[in-house]
């Protein structure tokens, strides 16, 4: 029995239908109830919702075998799992932001709001940029609108949110999508299992195997 | 307890006990920062005016007290003091050490010893080896950008084979040197079978010193029935920089961490005076009296 820690929203779901389409399908996860955990004795896996943030957590801990989490996850907090394969779906961009009109002048300390502060003291750092990163939770947007920051780091997708804030992207300097990870020790004492997973998985993503969307039930 | 089994289990080895001493002079640990880590010490003055510290590691205790003796096989079971979870803490390892001239013969009785000490915990262990000079010899013999190699070692610590793909696609790598980097990424294989896959690759013949080396402990290893239970995985990057030949990592099924590392160790062996060699390994006792459910350690 392999436990996958599933993201909940939008992205989980996704990944949910590859899976499905892999042939790890539990359709019990479709209805609409109140149960945490979902089974597939047959197919041996379980599935269980988690907050996207905490999914490396579960499966660093080993709580759950297998996961899917976005790259931008993984290059914060660098959990201690292996990454086996970029599922292609959650596209988006790790970006430095900031009113369409501004320019460093390269002087004195830059002011930064983020969600990813390690992302971006690493950023600044290789830029050789001195910046004052300021962590925030939620809604950077607002911060360089407010004056709080010159420029945010944070991931963009459409770039309606920044559009709307009359922001724009100044930068873009790395590309995210969500991953497949697995627990070490899981991956060294199930390895057919989580290997056959991922090679599944796999022929999802390289269009070998079709799709079938999933909404589920709220 | 498993504390008393593993003594137990050196003892009938013939493997004598080292005590270490609670502290040693801070000079030890400058000298081998990076050996250490970032950790930080606790120190203290002694009353002669020499700055100690608190053992944070009991390898280089063994290595300052191996001089003028040409081989020590020595056993411990002790604390050590560094930080955890944002405090000093007293942390419990066991470990053995063989210092000297080492053969593979010798690389595989400590290997064999890590196992054996794992089986004691439970029915279900495995042990991965890597080894430090082959992946050196590999990267500096595929000519790659220092920036490139430095990125494939990141994409082996995490089996992220496709992100060889990436490397490819992105013109840093050939063709043949990326589908051999991908296979090797992605490698988890018994160590039998796993050396005779590299004995085949054409791209790693300027390795076939360090690959014969691992066929002799392959068969010393098979020789008995624990060499199931060793996988070659090259996964294991992290502490590159101290060990210099064969590494390895233990792990038990129902503890979601590895909880013993080891590794030959002779640049660092050679740091503190011996140029003959150094292997051991250590048993993070402190986590697995955290993550077992009937911890009796």
């Amino acid at each position: 029995m392999i436990s996958v820690a599933l993201p909940k929203g939008r992205l989980g779901e996704k990944t949910y239908a590859m899976m499905a389409a892999a042939g790890y399908e539990c359709p019990s996860i479709l209805e609409k109830n109140r149960k945490l955990t979902f089974e597939n004795k047959e197919k041996g896996i379980r599935y269980f919702w988690v907050k996207p943030s905490d999914v490396s957590i579960y499966v660093e801990r080993g709580t759950a075998d297998i996961g899917v989490c976005g790259r931008d996850i993984l290059m914060e907090y660098a959990p201690d799992v292996y990454e086996l394969l970029d599922l292609e779906i959650g596209a988006c961009d790790m970006c430095v932001a900031g009113p369409a009109d501004f320019t460093d002048n390269g002087e004195g300390t830059l002011k930064v709001a983020t969600k990813f502060p390690h992302i971006a003291m690493r950023y600044y750092e290789r830029a050789g940029r001195r910046a004052d990163i300021i962590k925030l939770n939620g809604s950077v947007e607002i911060a360089p609108v407010l004056k709080l920051s010159d420029v945010i780091v944070d991931i963009v997708e459409t770039g309606s949110t920044l559009k709307a804030n009359n922001l724009a992207v100044l930068t873009k300097f790395a590309h995210i999508t969500a991953r497949l990870i697995s627990n070490k020790v899981s991956y060294q004492f199930r390895h057919e299992e989580i290997t056959g997973v991922r090679d599944a998985l796999l022929r999802v993503v390289s269009g070998e195997t079709p799709v079938q969307d999933v909404t589920l039930e709220h | 307890m498993l504390k008393h089994d593993l003594n137990a289990l050196y003892e009938e080895q013939g493997i004598r006990r080292f005590r270490p001493p609670a502290f040693e002079p801070y000079d030890l640990y400058v000298t081998n920062r990076d050996y250490l880590g970032a950790s930080q010490l606790i120190t203290f003055t002694d009353l002669d005016g020499t700055l100690m510290a608190m053992l944070p590691d009991v390898t280089l205790s063994v290595l300052r007290a191996s001089g003028g003796r040409q081989q020590m096989r020595v056993y411990y079971n002790a604390s050590v003091y560094r930080p955890k979870d944002g405090h000093f803490r007293e942390i419990p390892q066991a470990g053995i050490e063989y210092v000297g001239a080492l053969d593979a013969e010798a690389e595989a009785e400590v290997l064999r010893l890590a196992y054996r000490s794992l089986s004691l915990l439970s029915e279900e262990a495995i042990i991965r080896v890597s080894d430090v000079s082959f992946l050196h010899t590999l990267l500096r013999d595929m000519n790659l950008a220092d920036e490139t190699a430095s990125l494939v070692l990141k994409l082996f610590a995490v089996k992220n084979a496709s992100g060889i793909d990436r490397l490819l696609a992105d013109g840093r790598i050939e063709k043949e040197k990326a589908a051999l980097l991908k296979a090797l990424a992605d490698l988890y294989l018994p160590f039998e079978e796993g050396v005779a896959f590299l004995e085949k690759q054409s791209l790693l013949a300027s390795c076939s010193e360090t690959i014969a080396h691992l066929k002799t402990l392959a068969g010393a290893l098979s020789a008995q029935d624990a060499g199931k239970r060793f996988f070659l995985d090259f996964s294991l990057v992290n502490s590159m920089d101290y060990y210099s030949g064969v590494l390895f990592q233990g792990s038990v099924r129902d503890i979601p961490f590895p909880i013993l590392s080891g590794g030959r160790y002779d640049a660092l062996a050679s740091r503190m005076g011996r140029e003959d060699g150094a292997i051991g390994f250590c048993v993070y006792l402190d986590l697995i009296e955290n993550n077992r459910r009937e911890a009796s350690v």
